[in-house]
């Protein structure tokens, strides 16, 4: 006989708020990058937007958190996925803020500006946005073997990044009249190369929701 | 190895009549440890229980196969029941004092043992209600019928009672199931007292209360351990899937 039908029907609500969030994140990824490209004005406003609605998604779920935490006393891998979700939502709402990040360099490139965005750095968001939706897979199915996948690519974004960075460096000193604007690709990088290192994060969550191990 | 628990169980089966109600117990309980068992009712947990000092000697169709060994003596060969008893004492469900004044209550297992000077059966008593943690509640109503105390209160008194005949070992069958969250928590509060002296073995219907007060757990279905670890694991990282869904109330 199956029980407490009401509790663990919260659990799987919680769940699904958690995709969505990660839904929004990986469209502000997309659309920052396509905004940056683009010299899209309105499209960066979009997602500078939705970081506010990120942010209040990440305090709706965490409270939820705590209310089962306090009214229902999970256990076992229910308490692990509780407590492990209070942390993926903090690492989705840093990704947020990353993608707006991206957002706002992009309306504050010059609309003159000649340099054009390095190759590198689209590679990187989507590589990105592939390992969100896989990871946030792996924590739809509780799955460690996808997430310790996911983990591993982040040694490509790492690489595209400091690849990038090389160049973009090397721009700085051959075209020194364009410093502004490369260091806006630089900082870029870095937002994309963090970006990376969150989703991580998460993928280590859903290991331990399925494994009740960290990590190291 | 063995000599660091206090009970062992080896291959314990025990039938009513036709019934088989626990299968091939191993279990081992460490010394000055609270160890909860855990389970859906009717799975064997407070039978077990009565099988550690010999309480189901006094149900006629019972039979029980296997060791259960106290301190390495077989209970069941080398013990005389009543010192068993008095070694391992008992805490029921619903307090049950006798019909006798707080301070006779206290003073009976005493008295059953041979001791008769009053200086002596006083300082017992002192000593055993206050161990209960229950002392500042009944100190100026000694003499008067323990049937008058609240039911945490009466709790106290029946577990200070165990304590009088100077026990290792404390056995509770739902000792709280019966009483409010205040004196609840009192009684939680005292078995983290007594663990220091005592080895304490706690049925438990409230799996939260296993998980604040025990060190270990042990989880049984339809008469089988299903598993037995720290109480950390066992709510935290279970290993077998029926031990997860029953502390998740997937299954009642």
């Amino acid at each position: 006989m199956t029980t407490r039908q009401h509790y663990h029907e919260k659990l799987e609500q919680l769940k699904i708020e958690v995709l969505k969030m990660a839904g929004i994140v990986n469209e502000s990824i997309s659309r920052s990058m396509h905004a940056l490209i683009k010299r899209d004005a309105s499209l960066a406003q979009k997602v500078v937007d939705d970081e506010k609605n990120i942010n209040q998604m990440e305090f709706d779920i965490e409270e939820q958190c705590v209310v089962l935490i306090a009214t229902e006393q999970p256990v076992a891998g229910e308490l692990r996925f509780i407590i492990s979700t209070l942390k993926t939502v903090r690492d989705l709402e840093r990704c947020g803020d990353y993608a707006c990040h991206v957002a706002t360099t992009a309306l504050n490139f010059d609309e003159n500006a000649t340099v054009s965005v390095h190759e590198d750095l689209p590679k990187m968001a989507v590589i990105c946005r592939d390992m969100l939706k896989n990871a946030m897979d792996a924590y739809n199915e509780e799955n460690a073997e996808l997430a310790a996948q996911v983990r591993k690519k982040d040694d490509i974004v790492d690489s595209l990044y400091l690849h990038s960075f090389k160049e973009l460096l090397t721009d700085m000193k051959q075209e020194p009249e364009h410093v502004k604007q490369v260091h806006s690709l630089l900082f870029v990088g870095k937002c994309l190369e963090r970006l990376g290192d969150h989703i991580i994060n998460i993928c280590e969550e859903v290991e331990y929701i399925a494994t009740g191990k960290r990590i190291e | 190895m063995k000599k660091n628990y206090k009970i062992r169980t080896e291959k314990l089966n025990l039938f009513y009549g036709d019934v088989q109600a626990l299968v091939d117990i191993n279990m081992n309980v460490e010394y000055n440890r609270i160890t909860a068992l855990i389970g859906p009712s009717g799975c064997g947990k407070s039978t077990y229980l009565r099988t550690l000092n010999r309480m189901n000697d006094l149900i006629a169709s019972v039979k029980i196969d296997g060791t259960v060994y106290y301190d390495d003596t077989d209970i069941y060969k080398d013990y005389d029941v009543i010192e068993l008893r008095k070694r391992i004492g008992m805490v029921f469900q619903k307090p049950n004092p006798f019909p006798m004044s707080v301070y006779d209550n206290v003073a009976y297992g005493p008295r059953v043992h041979g001791i008769r000077k009053k200086e002596e059966l006083d300082s017992i008593v002192e000593k055993s209600i206050k161990a209960a943690a229950v002392w500042d509640e009944v100190a100026d109503r000694l003499h008067q019928p323990a049937l008058g105390l609240s039911g945490g209160q009466q709790q106290r008194l029946c577990i200070a009672r165990v304590l009088a005949v100077e026990p290792d070992v404390i056995l509770m069958d739902e000792p709280t199931s019966a009483l409010d969250p205040i004196s609840t928590a009192k009684i939680e509060d005292l078995l983290d007292q007594l663990k220091k002296k005592y080895t304490i073995i706690i049925v438990t219907h409230n799996m939260q209360q296993a998980g604040r007060i025990s060190d270990y757990t042990g989880f049984f279905l339809n008469g089988i351990l299903i598993e037995m670890g720290t109480t950390k694991d066992i709510f935290f990282n279970p290993q077998d899937k029926r031990t997860e869904d029953y502390i998740s109330g997937r299954f009642g």
